[in-house]
């Protein structure tokens, strides 16, 4: 699972030309595991978050273009199996620990670079 | 934004006519913003996670490339939704423009209350009969199928009453959303720190994302009584509460011009003026640098 976070950090996301922040590499690292199935029907790391680090994020493989974009965000993103959680801005991590010390299932790590 | 569509783009708000991009019939037309979406930047697949994790990622340059493609969010009071609605009803005439009111997808991807239907999206059924079917089918079964949408096709006076009530209960600002300008494909009902495009602006300092609205809120410090509700509802920061003097300060240089302060006052002691009037914030162009229609200008859109 780390390894797959990491991925996703070093990833350019499809946009080569774009520079990734220095802050973000520096950012804590911040591993939500395998072990959160059920996401959307906890959600308790992304509500305790005081500045909204967490984001529930639909897989890449369920969602797709339509012709109604408008709409498309509602309906193609029904599949519960295919949600997750991750750490989309670091960056404004105060490391409070209250996502840590809130998950039920304790798979979320913060690692800081010093570390 | 053509100067044809603009020159229709009149309303009258607070007795006075006003000029404004998202009061031209053709911003709600969604036939004409189907037919411009090459023209814009192509949206990837994953809108939801790329509008949340890019910014983090890549900073101001991911913000300013999607608002660059015709995503931008500016900010409305109750006044100018009231028209906003009549001009998309009237611009519909003979075809159903639905407002479906459902959970705000910011709120929903970053971890705020979803059980409130906060988000007004205005949509059109498309012509084609097959189609069309589907989409009802679509539009009506949804919401008993995922929890987290309240897909409630409503008609624009409820809409109307809706919002006025989430700005007095929930303290929440009114903006005008578009995923391709100058099309207005949402009239959304947003709060820091979950709107994404609020984030843009003030994480990433890109205003053009998230663009003030025309006015700015003016405190009468006779009626006023000091009680702080105003303070309280601001989200932006433009409103102190001097203790020693039991008024209230504001900073325009802030103020974002929703009008919630205003809304919350018990003595209506405040008021909204037009941003021109302040000698500070006026404009070298008529929309301002940042303003979508001046980013847009060249382009034709």
């Amino acid at each position: 699972m780390r390894e797959s976070i990491e991925r996703i950090r070093e990833s350019d996301m499809g946009y080569p030309e774009l520079k990734i922040l220095e802050e973000y590499k520096a950012a804590p690292l911040i591993t939500v595991g395998e072990e959160c199935t059920q996401p959307q029907e906890c959600r308790k790391c992304m509500e305790i978050c005081a500045p909204k680090v967490f984001v529930l994020a639909p897989d890449a493989k369920l969602v797709s273009h339509t012709k109604y974009p408008l709409i498309r965000v509602g309906w193609e993103t029904r599949a519960h199996e295919a949600m997750r959680i991750i750490a989309a801005e670091p960056t404004v991590c105060t490391l409070c620990m209250a996502c840590v010390r809130e998950c039920p299932l304790h798979c979320i790590t913060i690692e800081t670079p010093c570390q | 934004m053509c100067e044809e569509c603009l020159r229709h783009a009149v309303a009258t708000i607070f007795g006075k006519e006003q000029q404004r991009w998202y009061f031209s019939p053709h911003a709600y037309d969604y036939q004409r913003f189907l037919d411009s979406q090459d023209k814009f930047i192509e949206y990837p697949d994953q809108y939801e996670i790329l509008s949340a994790i890019n910014p983090g990622k890549f900073g101001a340059e991911w913000v300013r490339k999607v608002v660059e493609g015709g995503r931008t969010a500016q900010i409305v009071t109750w006044e100018e939704v009231v028209e906003i609605l009549r001009i998309a009803k009237e611009a519909n005439e003979g075809e159903n423009l639905i407002c479906i009111n459902m959970s705000c997808l910011c709120k929903r991807t970053r971890g705020g209350d979803v059980s409130e239907p906060i988000c007004m999206f205005l949509i059109h059924p498309p012509k084609p009969e097959h189609e069309r079917e589907m989409f009802f089918e679509r539009i009506y079964t949804s919401g008993e199928a995922e929890s987290w949408y309240f897909y409630d096709p409503i008609d624009s006076d409820k809409m109307r009453e809706l919002m006025l009530d989430y700005e007095k209960r929930l303290g929440l600002v009114h903006i005008v959303f578009t995923i391709g300008f100058p099309s207005v494909t949402t009239v959304c009902n947003c709060e820091m720190p979950y709107c994404h495009s609020m984030r843009q602006r003030f994480l990433y300092g890109v205003p053009e994302a998230y663009v003030e609205g025309y006015y700015v809120a003016s405190v009468s410090n006779d009626e006023c009584t000091g009680c702080g509700k105003c303070q309280q509802q601001c989200q932006f920061g433009a409103i102190r509460l001097d203790r020693k003097l039991e008024k209230v300060t504001t900073m325009p240089a802030n103020c974002m011009g929703c009008g919630i302060c205003r809304s919350v006052c018990a003595t209506d002691a405040i008021e909204m003026v037009e941003r021109e009037k302040v000698t500070l914030l006026r404009k070298a162009e008529p929309y301002g640098l940042h303003h979508p229609v001046a980013l847009h200008k060249e382009s034709g859109k």
